[in-house]
């Protein structure tokens, strides 16, 4: 009973866990698109605003165009930044729900073992950790 | 995974095994080899908690088989040198016996063993291939995560050889633990790891 019990608390675990992650990563997905149009715009803007200036004067207002470049530069760092935060999520949803890191093992399709939750591949009939019946 | 730790075994005043220790993770597959008479089949037998040790322990997946007596049963089948089968039952009666179970196998058990055409053929009727492959079947009605063969392959041509060879990658790719005790060179190649057994002490062999 105490192991049914405890098989139940693991996979209602690994579901909210996955549910949140989802969420989280969806929505710094959204953030990193929404960089990515303010990128665009800003390209835009700046040619837009360089041939205006050329047009005018025959030149560039080199001021401006680093003032552009300085915007595009830090949405660039901030997107990346976001992608490395997805990936440390991404981790740390790996180790706690078992997957094995070390072995190296592309795990394609994912079976999780009803005693301990430990992710085995789905080619396995027993599992990693405690050896009962996939 | 298996844990052998400090394996002490003597018969009388002659000592046969004196400090073993084995340690295998899942999906690995170990050869034990070693001289006539040197303690293979008393180390199998301990592993498969049939003979007791003098000192030392042996666990599967943290469960030490001397402590909980139904470890054994639950994870590790064992096939014992030659084959284990009533010879004037049927193969499905050798597999329910094996099992404690009466009526057909599992599909999944007669699919592996590509059993299905001969089940109620008596044991007696078959090639020795097909009863080493049946002996297989049975030490595996369970589906444990380990298998302790004991010369699987002894006295097989080798035609019987090769197909018991692939069964046993089968189980593997399955991420099973294999021990096997074999003198055969072929067989040996095809594990993972090589363990020597030489004056009661275990040694892997490269």
């Amino acid at each position: 009973m105490a192991g049914l019990k405890d098989t139940v608390s693991k996979s209602f675990t690994a579901i909210n866990l996955k549910k949140n992650n989802f969420v989280t990563i969806n929505k710094i997905n959204t953030y990193i698109s929404t960089l990515e149009h303010e990128i665009s715009s800003l390209y835009s803007r700046m040619g837009t605003n360089a041939y205006a200036r050329w047009k005018k004067d025959g030149g560039f207002d080199t001021d401006q165009l680093n003032e552009f470049c300085e915007k595009i530069r830090e949405k660039e760092e901030e997107i990346a930044r976001q992608k490395a935060r997805i990936q440390e999520i991404e981790e740390e949803e790996n180790q706690i729900l078992g997957r094995n890191e070390d072995s190296g093992e592309e795990i394609v399709g994912r079976v999780y073992c009803a005693f301990c939750g430990t992710a085995n591949s789905d080619q396995y009939k027993f599992c990693v950790k405690c050896g009962k019946p996939l | 995974m298996i844990r052998v730790e400090g394996i002490r075994k003597s018969y009388g005043k002659k000592a046969v095994l004196t400090n073993v220790n084995l340690s295998l993770e899942t999906g690995e597959q170990a050869a034990i080899i070693g001289r006539n008479g040197c303690g293979k089949t008393t180390l199998m037998h301990i592993m498969a908690g049939i003979t007791k040790p003098d000192a030392g322990s042996v666990s599967y997946f943290g469960h030490n088989i001397f402590k909980e007596k139904r470890t054994v049963a639950k994870y590790c089948g064992y096939l014992p040198q030659g084959d284990c089968l009533l010879e004037e039952l049927s193969v499905q009666d050798n597999i329910s016996l094996w099992s404690g179970k009466s009526g057909a196998p599992s599909g999944e058990l007669t699919d592996f063993f590509d059993l299905k055409e001969i089940l109620k053929v008596p044991v007696k009727n078959l090639s020795g291939g097909m009863k080493r492959r049946v002996s297989i079947a049975c030490t595996m009605v369970g589906w444990p995560p380990v298998l302790l063969l004991d010369e699987p392959t002894g006295g097989l041509d080798r035609y019987y050889k090769a197909e018991i060879r692939e069964l046993m990658g089968r189980y593997r790719a399955l991420n099973g633990i294999l021990v096997i005790v074999t003198h055969d060179e072929e067989e040996i190649k095809t594990c993972s790891r090589c363990f020597e057994l030489s004056g009661g002490v275990l040694k892997e062999a490269t």
